[in-house]
C-alpha cells in the first residue's frame, strides 16, 4: 500500500514538474533572449546562451532617457513605497472601523468602497488631472502617489476588511480590559496578528503600482522624472523591436519585485491562512 | 485546537461572532469612525469625485479638447446602433467569462495538486506564480514575440517536426482571441492558485483521514470537505477574475491592438480608441457607462449564483 | 516613558525621511526672474527621432543661454492620449509636435480649430513651407505649425538581394509580376507585408492610389469632404484594393501577412529573406542602420503602366500652445529649428527629408528615384492626412486586415470607409 502510494505521488510530482517546465518556457525565453545578441538569437533562438552577454542590460540601462534607468528605479521605489504605506495605514484604519461595527453606517461605508472597485478609472482621469494641476501636483511624484491612493484604496479596504472581520475578537477584548486605546489595539494587537495578510495586500498594491504605465505616463509627462515602466517603453520604437534589449529591460523591471516576492513567498501563502485558524 | 475550519471569510460577516450576552456587553468598543475618515476622504476626493465629474461628459459631444455641447442621450442611442460597440461588448463578455472559468479551474487544479505531499511544491508554486509579478504590457510583448508568424511557437513547431501546425496565431481572428486568453491565463493562474492554496491550507488533514476511515470516496471527500472550505476563495477569485476580465486592456493592446480587423476589440480598448484616436470623448464616456453597468450586472449574477451554492 | 519617546522619535525620523525624499522629487521649481524654461512635448517613432531632437535642443540651449528646454518624449502610440489630456487639463506644453493635417486628434488642424494653437502666420519661416503642404498646417487662412520633415510612400528594396538574383526594381505592373515570380522561385519573399500593425495595411495601398485616384483627381480629399464623391463611387479606390488582392494571389506576399508585425518584416528585409517591404521613407534609414553592410534602395511602386504618381507628406510639425506664457522664447525656438541648416540636421539624423530640401528638390541619394516625380509635380499629399481623425487606423488598417483574413470584401470595406468618414465629418 505504501509502495503504491509513493508511486502515485511520484507520478503526480513528475506531472506537475513537467507542467511547470512547459509553463515556464516563456519566462525562460525572456531571460535567455536578454542574454544573447541579436545575431546569436538569429542563429539559435531557443537554445541556452553560449556565454552571458550582458550588453543588452547595459544598453537597456543607459538608453532610457530622462535620468536613465537608475533615476527611474529610484522614482519607482519612492512612489511605490509611499503609495503602499499610505494605502496600508489608512486602509487598515478604515477596515478596522468597518469590520468592528455592524450598523447600517458600516454597511454603507463598506458599499462605498466596494462601489469604488466597480467604477472605471478612465472616466475620472481628465477631471482629476485638471484638479491636481490647479494645485500644482501634476508633474510631481506626490501627485502620482495621490492618484494611486485614490484608485487602490477600494481594493485595499476590500481585502483588509474581510480578514479583520474574520479575526476573533478575543485579543481585542483582552487588550481593552488591559486599558489599551483603540488605536493602540489596532497597531499592537490586530495588525501583528494579520501581519502576513497586511504583507500580502501590500505586495498586491505594490505590484500594481510598480508595473503601472498609464498613470505615470500622464502625470509625470513634462517633468524630468519617469518610472521604470516608462523608462522601459521609451526605447521601444514603433518600427523596430530590439527584443533582446527590451527583454533585458523587462528583467530589470521585474528584478526588485521578484526578489521581494521570493523573500515573502512563504509569508504570502501562509498569510492568507494564518491568523484565521482557530 | 481542531476547531471548525475558518478559511478565508473576506466579504462575509464573521461566522464565529456569536458570544454570550454577558461577554458581549463587556467586549471592546467598536472602533471610532474617525479611523475611516482619511480613507473615505481619499476615495471620495480622488476617485468618486473625478469619476462623477467625468461621467457628465457622456451627455455631451465633447471631443476631448475645447468646448463641449450638451446632447442629452444621443450618445447612448448612437451606441445602441453601433455594430462595433456591440462586437466589443460581445468580445468583452466572452473573454471575461472564459477567463473567470478557466482561471479558476486551472488555479484550483494547481492548488489541489500542489497543496501538500509533493517535495517540490514550494518551487513549483513559485514558478506558477512568477508571471503574476510581470507587468501586463511586458506580458503582451513577450507573447507577441512568441506568437508572431516567425515567432518562438512556430519555430518550435517546425523544429519538432510539427511544421504543419504552424499558423498565423495573431493574424487569424479566432486564434487571436485565444491568444489573448492564453496570455492572461498564463499571467494570472498563479494568482488564483495562491488564493485557493490559502483556502485549502486551512483544512486539517484529520478531516480527510476521518472521512476516509468512514469510507467516503475521493469525490465525496472533495464535495463535502474541500468545496465548502474553498468557498470564500471562490468568492474572491471570481470577483477578481470578473473585474480583470472585463477591464483587460494592456494585453489586448500589446498583442493585437484590437485586431485583426477589430476582432479582439473589447469595451475597454474601444473606450480608449473612441476617446483618443477618434476624438469622441463624450461617446467613449457613454461606453464606459455601459462597461460599468456590465460589471455591476456580472457581479450581481456572480453573488446570486454563489449564494445559491451556499457560499457568498 | 522612555520607550514611548524613542518610539515617537522613530516615527518622526521615518516621516522626515519620507518628506525629504519627496522634497527632492518635487518637480516644478520656482521660475523667478531667471532663465525661461520652455516645456516641449515630442512624440517619437524610433530612437533616432529622439536622438535627432535631443542633439538639436542641446545645440539650441548652448547658443541661447537665457532659455532652458525641458523636453518629454512620448511613444507615438500614446501621444494622442498624453497631449490630449495635457491640453484638456490645462497643462499644455509651450511647444509640441503635432501631425500636420487632421488625421490625429492632436493634429495641427483639429487643435487649431479648437483654439489650442497660436497663430504663427506672421513668422518669416512660413515662406519656406512648400505650397503643396501648406493646407496641412493652415486653418481659416492662418498658419499654425512648421512642418519639419517630409516622407514619401514607396517600396524599400534590399538591393543586394536583387542584384544577387539579377532582378531589377519593377517600374510597371507587369514587371512587378515578373519580379514576384523570380523572387518566389529563388525562395525569397517578394514583398513582406506587416498587417499585424494597424498602419501596415495601407502602406502599399497609398502607393497604388497615388496613381489610380490622386493622379486623376488631385483634389479627391477635398471632393470627399464636400460630399462630391465617395469611396464606393471612385473606381480608383476599388481598383487599388482589388490590385492588392491580385498581388496576393500572384504570390507576391508572404504566407501570413496578418500575423507579421513591422519589426519582423524589417528583419526579413535586412537579412535578405524578403526582397522588399512597403513603407515610408524614414524606414530606409532604419534598414540601412540595421544592416550597414547591405545596400537598400527605395522606389515608387507602380500603379499603372504609365503616368505614375507618388504620395508623400510631412509627418511632424511644430506648434505653439495658444496659452503659452513664454511666447517670445517659443518663437525663438521655432525660428531656430526652421533655419535651413538646423532643419537639415534634424532630418539627417532622423533619416527623413528636410522641408527646405524638399522645396529645393534636393533629396538624399537613396531617394533619387523620386526626384523626377517631384519635378513633374506628380507628388500628392499622403492620403489620410486630410481625413477625419482616426479613420486610417480604426477603419482602413483593420479593414485591410479583415480583407486579407477573408472576413471583409472590397465593396464592404469601401462602404465602411464611407460610413466612418460620414460619422467623423459630423464632429
Amino acid at each position: 500500500m505504501l509502495f503504491r502510494y509513493r508511486k502515485r505521488v511520484l507520478a503526480r510530482e513528475l506531472l506537475f514538474m513537467l507542467a511547470a517546465a512547459i509553463f515556464s518556457l516563456p519566462l525562460y525565453l525572456l531571460v535567455e533572449l536578454s542574454l544573447k545578441s541579436p545575431s546569436e538569437t538569429a542563429r539559435s533562438p531557443l537554445g541556452l546562451p553560449h556565454h552571458l552577454d550582458l550588453s543588452n542590460y547595459s544598453s537597456a540601462w543607459s538608453s532610457a532617457g530622462g535620468g536613465g534607468m537608475g533615476g527611474a528605479l529610484l522614482t519607482s521605489l519612492l512612489i511605490t513605497l509611499a503609495a503602499v504605506v499610505l494605502l496600508i495605514v489608512f486602509g487598515s484604519l478604515a477596515g478596522y472601523a468597518i469590520a468592528r461595527h455592524t450598523s447600517h453606517l458600516s454597511t454603507g461605508v463598506w458599499l462605498l468602497f466596494v462601489g469604488g472597485l466597480l467604477l472605471p478609472t478612465q472616466l475620472g482621469t481628465i477631471p482629476l488631472y485638471s484638479g491636481m494641476r490647479s494645485v500644482g501636483l501634476v508633474g510631481t511624484p506626490v501627485g502620482v502617489v495621490l492618484v494611486y491612493v485614490g484608485q487602490l484604496m477600494p481594493l485595499t479596504v476590500f481585502l483588509l476588511t474581510g480578514f479583520i472581520r474574520a479575526l476573533p475578537r478575543d485579543y481585542e477584548e483582552a487588550a481593552h480590559v488591559d486599558g489599551a486605546s483603540q488605536l493602540r489595539t489596532l497597531v499592537r494587537v490586530v495588525l501583528p496578528l494579520l501581519r502576513p495578510i497586511v504583507a500580502t495586500v501590500a505586495i498586491i498594491d505594490g505590484l500594481i503600482v510598480w508595473n503601472d504605465f498609464f498613470v505615470p505616463l500622464l502625470w509625470l509627462s513634462g517633468s524630468a522624472q519617469q518610472t521604470l515602466p516608462l523608462a522601459l517603453y521609451s526605447f521601444v520604437g514603433a518600427f523596430t523591436s530590439q527584443w533582446n534589449v527590451i527583454f533585458a529591460g523587462i528583467v530589470i523591471v521585474i528584478g526588485p519585485i521578484l526578489a521581494m516576492y521570493i523573500a515573502a513567498q512563504r509569508h504570502m501563502i501562509r498569510g492568507f491562512t494564518s491568523g484565521i485558524r482557530g | 485546537m481542531a476547531s471548525a475550519p475558518q478559511p478565508l471569510a473576506a466579504g462575509t460577516a464573521s461566522r464565529g461572532a456569536r458570544r454570550p450576552a454577558r461577554l458581549r456587553r463587556a467586549g471592546a468598543p467598536a472602533a471610532s469612525w474617525l479611523f475611516a475618515v482619511p480613507a473615505v476622504l481619499a476615495v471620495l476626493a480622488l476617485h468618486y469625485g473625478p469619476t462623477i465629474a467625468g461621467a457628465v461628459y457622456a451627455f455631451t459631444d465633447w471631443s476631448g479638447i475645447g468646448a463641449a455641447q450638451w446632447v442629452g442621450a444621443r450618445n447612448f442611442s448612437d451606441l445602441s446602433k453601433d455594430p462595433a460597440a456591440r462586437d466589443a461588448l460581445w468580445n468583452s463578455l466572452r473573454l471575461a467569462l472564459t477567463f473567470v472559468v478557466l482561471a479558476n479551474l486551472i488555479g484550483l487544479a494547481l492548488a489541489l495538486g500542489l497543496n501538500r505531499t509533493l517535495k517540490s511544491r514550494f518551487l513549483l508554486r513559485a514558478l506558477f506564480f512568477a508571471p503574476v509579478v510581470v507587468s501586463p504590457i511586458a506580458i503582451g510583448y513577450l507573447w507577441q514575440y512568441i506568437l508572431q508568424s516567425d515567432g518562438a511557437l512556430n519555430t518550435i513547431l517546425a523544429g519538432i517536426g510539427l511544421g504543419g501546425l504552424q499558423h498565423q496565431w495573431l493574424g487569424d481572428p479566432t486564434t487571436a482571441r485565444w491568444a489573448i486568453l492564453v496570455a492572461m491565463l498564463w499571467q494570472l493562474s498563479g494568482l488564483t492558485m495562491v488564493i485557493y492554496l490559502a483556502g485549502l491550507a486551512a483544512i486539517p488533514d484529520e478531516y480527510y483521514e476521518a472521512a476516509a476511515v468512514d469510507g467516503a470516496s475521493a469525490w465525496r471527500q472533495f464535495r463535502k470537505i474541500t468545496v465548502p472550505s474553498v468557498a470564500p476563495a471562490i468568492a474572491i477569485n471570481t470577483t477578481l477574475g470578473l473585474l480583470i476580465g472585463l477591464r483587460v486592456f494592456d494585453q489586448v493592446i500589446a498583442l493585437t491592438n484590437g485586431g485583426p480587423g477589430n476582432a479582439t476589440q473589447t469595451l475597454a480598448t474601444e473606450i480608449y480608441v473612441q476617446a483618443f484616436t477618434l476624438g469622441r470623448f463624450g461617446y467613449s464616456t457613454a461606453i464606459a457607462f455601459v462597461l460599468t453597468v456590465l460589471i455591476v450586472v456580472m457581479m450581481a449574477l456572480r453573488s446570486f449564483l454563489l449564494r445559491q451554492r451556499g457560499s457568498v | 516613558m522612555e520607550t514611548r519617546r524613542i518610539h515617537a522619535l522613530k516615527w518622526l525620523a521615518a516621516i522626515a525621511t519620507l518628506a525629504s525624499l519627496f522634497a527632492t522629487g518635487c518637480g516644478s521649481g520656482g521660475s523667478g526672474g531667471g532663465p525661461t524654461t520652455l516645456k516641449v512635448a515630442a512624440s517619437f517613432a524610433t530612437p533616432a527621432d529622439k536622438a535627432a531632437l535631443a542633439a538639436v535642443i542641446s545645440d539650441f540651449t548652448r547658443t541661447h543661454a537665457d532659455i532652458k528646454v525641458n523636453v518629454t518624449y512620448t511613444p507615438i502610440a500614446q501621444y494622442d492620449q498624453v497631449l490630449g489630456t495635457q491640453i484638456a487639463g490645462g497643462n499644455a506644453p509651450d511647444l509640441m509636435y503635432v501631425q500636420p493635417g487632421a488625421a490625429h486628434t492632436t493634429g495641427a488642424i483639429p487643435l487649431a480649430k479648437k483654439g489650442a494653437l497660436l497663430d504663427l502666420s506672421d513668422q518669416s519661416w512660413t515662406k519656406r513651407i512648400p505650397a503643396s503642404m501648406r493646407g496641412l498646417v493652415t486653418e481659416g487662412g492662418k498658419v499654425y505649425a512648421w512642418p519639419q520633415e517630409i516622407s514619401f510612400e514607396g517600396m524599400i528594396y534590399n538591393q543586394s538581394v536583387l542584384d544577387r538574383l539579377k532582378v531589377a526594381i519593377p517600374t510597371t505592373p507587369s514587371e512587378v509580376v515578373t519580379y514576384c515570380r523570380k523572387l518566389k522561385t529563388a525562395g525569397v519573399t517578394p514583398y513582406e507585408l506587416y498587417l499585424q500593425d494597424v498602419f501596415g495595411g495601407y502602406q502599399l495601398l497609398y502607393s497604388l492610389v497615388a496613381t489610380t485616384v490622386y493622379e486623376k483627381t488631385p483634389d479627391w480629399d477635398q471632393q470627399r469632404m464636400t460630399g462630391k464623391t465617395t469611396f464606393a463611387a471612385t473606381p480608383g479606390w476599388r481598383g487599388a484594393l482589388q490590385t492588392y488582392l491580385e498581388l496576393r494571389d500572384a504570390d507576391c506576399f508572404q504566407k501570413s501577412p496578418n500575423g507579421t508585425p513591422i519589426s519582423q518584416a524589417l528583419a526579413a528585409l535586412t537579412t535578405g529573406k524578403a526582397g522588399g517591404t512597403p513603407s515610408v521613407s524614414v524606414v530606409l534609414a532604419l534598414a540601412q542602420q540595421a544592416n550597414p553592410k547591405g545596400r537598400f534602395a527605395m522606389a515608387p511602386f507602380p500603379g499603372a503602366d504609365a503616368g505614375n504618381a507618388v504620395t508623400g507628406g510631412p509627418l511632424t510639425a511644430w506648434a505653439v500652445s495658444a496659452r503659452t506664457q513664454h511666447k517670445a522664447a517659443a518663437l525663438t525656438f521655432l525660428r531656430y529649428v526652421s533655419d535651413p541648416k538646423v532643419n537639415r540636421e534634424i532630418a539627417r539624423r532622423a533619416g527623413n527629408i528636410a522641408t527646405v530640401d524638399f522645396a529645393a528638390l534636393k533629396l538624399p541619394p537613396g531617394l533619387a528615384r523620386f526626384v523626377p516625380y517631384l519635378r513633374r509635380g506628380d507628388l500628392h499629399v499622403l492620403p489620410g492626412l486630410n481625413w477625419p481623425a482616426g479613420i486610417q487606423d480604426t477603419t482602413l488598417g483593420p479593414g485591410i486586415q479583415a480583407l486579407f483574413s477573408g472576413s471583409q470584401s472590397v465593396s464592404g470595406l469601401l462602404r465602411q470607409l464611407d460610413n466612418a468618414w460620414n460619422a467623423g465629418a459630423r464632429r
